[in-house]
This record gives C-alpha cells, structure tokens and sequence, in this order.
C-alpha cells in the first residue's frame, strides 16, 4: 500500500516538475530556453556524486565484513553512478553546443567529469580482469574507495580553481542561490522527487542482486547434495 | 528547431530510457521471486528482501 502510494506521489510529482520546467519556470538571462536544461542536468549530476559516494560507503563495509553481497552493491552503485554522470555528460554537452557552438572545450568541468569517468571505467576494466570472486571483490572495494577521494577534487575544486565558461553552479562561491523564486520551487521539486526515483531504481536493484545470489548459491547446494 | 523542444525531445528521451531500464529491473525481481516461489522456498527468501 504503502509503496503505491510512494508511486502515485513520485509519477504525480515527476509529472509536476516536467510541467513546470516547460510550461511555468521563468527564464535566466543568457540562457534563453536551456535554462530549463538546468531542471535536469544538476540534479542528475548530483545523483552521480550520490552513487559515488554510496559505492565508497558499500566498498568499505565490503572490507569490514567480506561479506560478498556488499561487494555487489558497491558494483551497482557504481554502474549507476557512470550512468548518471554520462547522462550529465550528454545534457551538458548538448546544452554547451547551443551556448558554445560547440559539443566540448575541455572547459574544466567537461575535463573533470572526463576524467572522473575514465577512473571509473577503470573500476569495471578491473573487476573484469579478476577472476577470483574474493580477490575481485577486495581489489575492486580499495579501488572504489580511493576513486572516491577524487570526486570533491574533480566536482567542486577544480572547477572553482579555474576560469570556466561553465555557468555558476546553482550556489555559486559566494554561497548564494542564482535562482528566482519560480526557478527555486521547481529546481529543489526536480531534486527532490529525481533522487527519490533513482533510489529507488538502486533498491529494485538491489533486490534484484540478491535475489540472484540466493538463487544460484541454492542451486549451487542443491547440486552439490544430489553428487 | 525552437530550442524548447529541443530541451524536451533530449529530456523525454532520457527519461523514457529510465522508466523502460526500472521497468525492466522490476519485472526481472518478479520473475526471480517467482522462480523461488515455485522451489518453495519463499519463506527464506522473503526475510531476505524485508532486509531491505
């Protein structure tokens, strides 16, 4: 019950946000239209920072109890973090082709999230180079752990450090919000009901991966009583 | 193309992308929970997933 309910609330909410991105928000100076890029692409970059952050935290508890199953949580963390951070990628370029003229510049935050997303394509090229669950798994959680060490580096510090055409990030370094009070409602809104989905995405996940472990570890058993 | 629509074809496309990938997901959970069902093992598996 309780579940539809969360249902019907995220589908009526999303279905808010979509409406007043188009339909309602006000519009930045410069920006034009593409403002409304700026309902979608921050909070899915906020959700990849998320994700990073719950594959650190799942890699660690991976080292504390080797339990195998937050090895795999870590992985799927992971796999929807990248996922997140190319779907930033795209908005962000597409949006940077209308505004820049073109697709990339190597602006700092386009070099940043480059650079973030080699290291953890690296993660993947790791675990599928080890073959021995235990191995993999203990290799792939150090390595996740020090991957995250560079996620404030490469989000919030370097492109604070350097010039950027990047426009200022919705609380930009003087600590205030660039947002009229139209633009707010609907940004945290998006925010809002965007991170709540992806959990959730994350959950199903989740459950999913369990699922398949019980199920194979109990044919593995069964299999082992009828030798 | 007025870019309005071209901020909304980009959007609808990446978000019908993730409804299809969660649909996908759940109806691979309700297939997995079927197929412990049918080995009768559901009890076990079911304090699995409250762990949530």
């Amino acid at each position: 019950m309780l579940s539809k309910l969360w249902k019907a609330i995220l589908f009526v909410g999303i279905a808010l946000v979509f409406t007043g991105a188009f339909l309602w928000s006000s519009l930045k100076e410069g920006l034009g239209d593409f403002t409304r890029v700026l309902y979608f692409h921050v909070p899915v970059a906020w959700i990849t920072v998320v994700f990073f952050f719950m594959a650190a935290y799942y890699s660690y508890r991976y080292l504390r109890t080797k339990d195998i199953l937050f090895d795999a949580y870590a992985k799927i963390s992971n796999e929807l973090g990248i996922l997140f951070a190319i779907m930033a990628t795209i908005t962000g370029s597409i949006w940077a082709k209308v505004i820049w003229h073109s697709f990339w510049n190597w602006d700092p935050r386009e070099t940043s999230i480059f650079i973030l997303l080699l290291i953890y394509g690296a993660y993947f090229s790791l675990r599928s180079a080890i073959e021995q669950e235990d191995r993999r798994a203990r290799l792939a959680a150090v390595y996740s752990l020090l991957a995250f060490v560079t996620v404030p580096f490469f989000i919030f510090i370097v492109p604070r450090i350097y010039f950027s055409l990047h426009p200022d990030p919705v609380i930009n370094p003087q600590g205030k919000i660039n947002l009229d009070v139209k633009q707010r409602i609907i940004f945290f809104s998006s925010l809002f009901f965007q991170t709540i989905l992806f959990l959730w995405i994350f959950i199903v996940r989740k459950t999913q991966v369990k699922l398949q472990m019980y199920l194979r570890e109990y044919k593995e058993t069964k299999l082992l009583e009828e030798k | 193309m007025n870019a309005v629509y071209v901020v909304l074809i980009i959007n609808l496309v990446i978000w019908t992308g993730l409804f299809f990938y969660l649909y996908k997901t759940d109806r691979s959970v309700r297939q997995l929970k079927q197929e412990i069902e049918d080995l009768d093992l559901m009890k076990d598996s079911k304090s699995l997933t409250d762990q949530n």
